[in-house]
């Protein structure tokens, strides 16, 4: 199983567009996640993501089970809260035993879970379609000082490394017989985290000392020091297939909004 | 009596390559501890509050404040809150740009105080709780109070509730994050 928001890297449709492209269907698509409230559309916005990094990007589900899982109590949960707590002026309630729920709030609840879970879903697809070397690369195109646009796509490289970190920290810990990280517990369960942070801070600090030394042996500030300009060994292009996905995308958010808020379906 | 933060070379406005790939990876690893700490407040209090955000983010971003000052302050508080924001890991996410920025500085100034103006004492955990955890609650939960009162218009027994666990969750924070930095500091990696 891959970590959640690793880059995996394929030859899909997915992978092969311009990581601009990819930002503006994830913005499109979030636009119309967020504006339109109603759970029917919003459940199938999930479902459509799932498939569409299935069949457009060639990741199973399978790869990020775990996330998929872990969704289902966070949406439960919301929307149990706001079925507990929040009651409009004459609203209808549902009762299950001793359990007044309010059925505005579990529709509300359902809804901001749902909207949670898609836009989670769909920065996954972003992360997992996209070398985090392309969004440097895009974002200093952009205008932005290198050092910034490199650091951020160094960061987005390094997530999964140290979410692979803190699972080494944690099995280590286990092989000492330390059993909350197995604990079912989640207040335990913390516990282990607290336990792992000094490792895992440690472990980053002697890390960044050999990254900031292969930096600065490959002359990181040269080129503004020197006056030099700066050159790549790839670059990235808008080709045919990004056109035709920016036009769809673009299509869809309007049609979305259109329907909802003029036809009002 | 609890040993105090060891002496270490404090500079408030890094702006070397180290100290900026540190700060970063000190912000990562905070990062992937929120997917886990922030998510699990999502599931137990529906996002409403971030209990256990705040108890273990306190000591990344208190560490990043003390050991690479405004620096080290900043990079660490704002990268957890954009992915935060697009993996949805709470309804607040968003609020977190302020929340951590207001965390995390007064961290920075505090050290970069002790360093310049109170050279023969050192930072130990009475500081931390005198004058670090009471500058932080008021900054740190300023934005999360604002939404409360004006976004949920939560009553106000809610409110006052909802504020008292987040001062605890903080108080937590705090010795937590004490005893992180100095382990951090003592065990050379910053040398």
């Amino acid at each position: 199983m891959k970590l959640l928001y690793q880059f995996s890297a394929r030859d899909s449709l997915l992978h092969n567009l311009d990581p601009r492209t990819k930002l503006l269907i994830v913005a499109c698509y979030l636009i119309a996640v967020l504006l339109v409230p109603s759970y029917l559309f919003l459940a199938g916005s999930f479902v459509f993501m799932i498939l569409l990094l299935w069949f457009g990007g060639k990741i199973s589900p399978r790869e990020y089970g775990a996330f998929l899982i872990l969704l289902m109590p966070l949406i439960s949960a919301i929307t149990l809260i706001q079925a507990l707590f929040n009651w409009p002026p004459d609203a209808d309630s549902l009762n299950i035993g001793l359990l007044r729920l309010s059925i505005p709030g579990i529709f509300l609840g359902l809804n901001i879970g749902l909207i949670l879970a898609t836009m989670g879903i769909t920065f996954a697809m972003f992360s997992m379609t996209t070398d985090p070397y392309k969004i440097g690369l895009v974002i200093y195109k952009a205008g932005v000082p290198f050092n910034i646009a490199f650091m951020t796509s160094f960061s987005l490289r390094l997530l999964p490394l140290l979410q692979e970190e803190l699972q080494t920290i944690g099995n280590a810990a286990k092989l000492r017989a330390y059993g909350a990280f197995d604990s079912r517990n989640p207040v335990k369960g913390l516990t282990g985290l607290i336990h792992s942070i000094v490792p895992l801070m440690i472990g980053s600090l002697k890390r960044s000392r050999d990254i900031a030394l292969a930096m600065e042996l490959r002359h990181l500030n040269a080129p503004r020091e020197l006056g030099i300009k700066r050159t790549f060994g790839t670059d990235v292009i808008l080709q045919g297939r990004d056109y035709v996905s920016i036009t769809l995308s673009l299509v869809y958010v309007i049609a979305v909004l259109y329907i909802h808020f003029v036809l009002r379906i | 009596m609890v040993d105090p933060v060891p002496d270490f070379e404090f500079k408030f406005w890094r702006t070397d390559t180290r100290s900026l790939v540190s700060a970063l990876l000190l912000a990562v690893g905070m990062t992937v501890t929120m997917q886990i700490a922030e998510r699990l407040d999502t599931i137990m209090w529906g996002g409403v509050i971030p209990a256990w955000g705040i108890m273990l983010s306190w000591p990344f971003l208190c560490g990043g404040g003390i050991m690479f000052g405004m620096t080290g302050a900043i990079i660490v508080a704002e990268f957890n809150p954009i992915v935060a924001t697009l993996t949805a890991t709470g309804p607040l996410a968003p609020l977190w740009f302020i929340c951590n920025f207001l965390t995390s500085a007064p961290a920075a100034l505090l050290t970069r105080y002790y360093k310049i103006h109170k050279r023969k004492e050192k930072l130990g955990l009475k500081e931390m709780f005198l004058i670090q955890l009471p500058i932080q609650g008021f900054t740190g939960f300023a934005a999360l109070l604002a939404v409360w009162i004006f976004l949920f218009k939560f009553p106000l027994w809610m409110v006052i509730g909802l504020w008292l666990a987040a001062w605890l969750m903080g108080f937590l924070g705090s010795v937590i994050s004490f005893f992180t930095t100095r382990s951090v500091i003592r065990s050379g990696v910053l040398t």
